[in-house]
């Protein structure tokens, strides 16, 4: 990404987290809930991220396996690393929400179970990365491509299995002064996920070109 | 005596295990007469459908939640931010690296034949 979109990108998205908060103490209590509810409008947008992050992480891997591209495979990597990151995040405030709302911490529903699992085989992924030694990439990329398909077992069990989360009507029905603040805390997350990536994914790019010169350098030596 | 401590004494070998299964039966039963919610009130209660909002927010819900609510959205802050700064902060290692790596590798070829 152009370092002048990333930098816009960067301002907006600084400006929107800015003004996210007044929006989310403006909107009404919840009937249930009251003010703990007002996670929801951080807590499911980094859900949205985090399944976002999972999906370019699995497609990227499709294509490096199938295509060999090694771009795809730098934009895996990123994306991983960022799954895991928005993964933690969900894990973090989930629990602060559901120790108020349900008094407990953790319930063992289905939808916290395979979160989890979710968080776990990302985590497996940057592991297997950073010591798999030569070949990981397409074990790696694999694990993703499995990831990514838990993804939706993960998004409907709510309606699949009994659980204490609420169902995935809600966010479709939301009223529109919980909807606007929601929305907007959605595309801030998405502003700030898209900078993250952009960053990361040079870091990538960066590295790669350092493993090119130091083999030349390599070669010139040898030769 | 305890129960439990009748019930292993009385679970002697050679029948030991139906026995035991027997006994456990039976306080199954017991237990289920006794507290016959004990089994159901694992089953969690149905899903909310829909959040509906209320005006006012009663007086005995404010304080215990603002906590929570300040730690969760402190948290993001902290991990999303400091994750960030953690990027960039690599990303000025390597491009420095990089600068240097050009360097040598210009050198070296300045002094190819």
């Amino acid at each position: 990404m152009n370092q002048r979109i990333l930098t816009g990108l960067l301002v907006v998205g600084a400006v929107m987290f800015v003004v996210a908060p007044v929006l989310i103490a403006l909107a009404p209590y919840e009937s249930t809930m009251g003010l703990v509810q007002k996670i929801f409008y951080f807590h499911v947008p980094v859900w949205f991220m985090m399944f976002l992050a999972v999906f370019i992480c699995g497609i990227a891997s499709g294509v490096y396996l199938f295509k060999e591209k090694p771009t795809a495979d730098r934009l895996a990597v990123s994306a991983a690393e960022l799954a895991v990151l928005f993964g933690l995040l969900g894990l973090t405030t989930g629990p602060l929400w559901a120790r108020v709302s349900w008094g407990l911490w953790w319930p063992w529903d289905a939808r916290t179970t395979l979160a989890l699992i979710l968080e776990m085989n990302f985590i497996a992924y940057l592991l297997l990365r950073k010591y798999g030694g030569p070949g990981s990439e397409k074990l790696a990329a694999g694990l993703a491509i499995f990831g990514m398909f838990n993804v939706p077992f993960v998004y409907v069990s709510v309606n699949v299995w009994r659980t204490l989360h609420p169902q995935t009507t809600v966010v479709p029905t939301l009223p529109l002064e919980m909807g606007a603040p929601f929305w907007f805390s959605v595309l801030a997350y998405l502003i700030l996920f898209l900078v993250m990536l952009g960053v990361r994914r040079r870091l990538e790019e960066q590295r790669a070109v350092i493993d090119r010169l130091h083999l030349s350098l390599e070669e010139g030596y040898s030769s | 005596m305890n129960q439990f401590a009748l019930v292993s004494l009385r679970c002697r070998p050679g029948n030991l295990v139906q026995r035991c299964v027997r006994v456990g039966l039976v306080m199954l039963v017991v237990l289920w007469v006794a507290h016959p919610g004990a089994f159901g009130a694992q089953q969690p209660p149905p899903a909310q459908e829909e959040f509906v909002p209320i005006d006012e927010l009663p007086p005995e819900d404010r304080l215990p939640a603002a906590p929570f609510l300040i730690a969760a959205y402190s948290i993001v802050w902290i991990l999303a931010f400091g994750y960030f700064w953690l990027v960039s902060r690599r990303l000025t290692d390597v491009e420095r690296e990089l600068t240097e790596l050009s360097r040598r590798v210009g050198q070296d070829k300045g002094k190819a034949p």
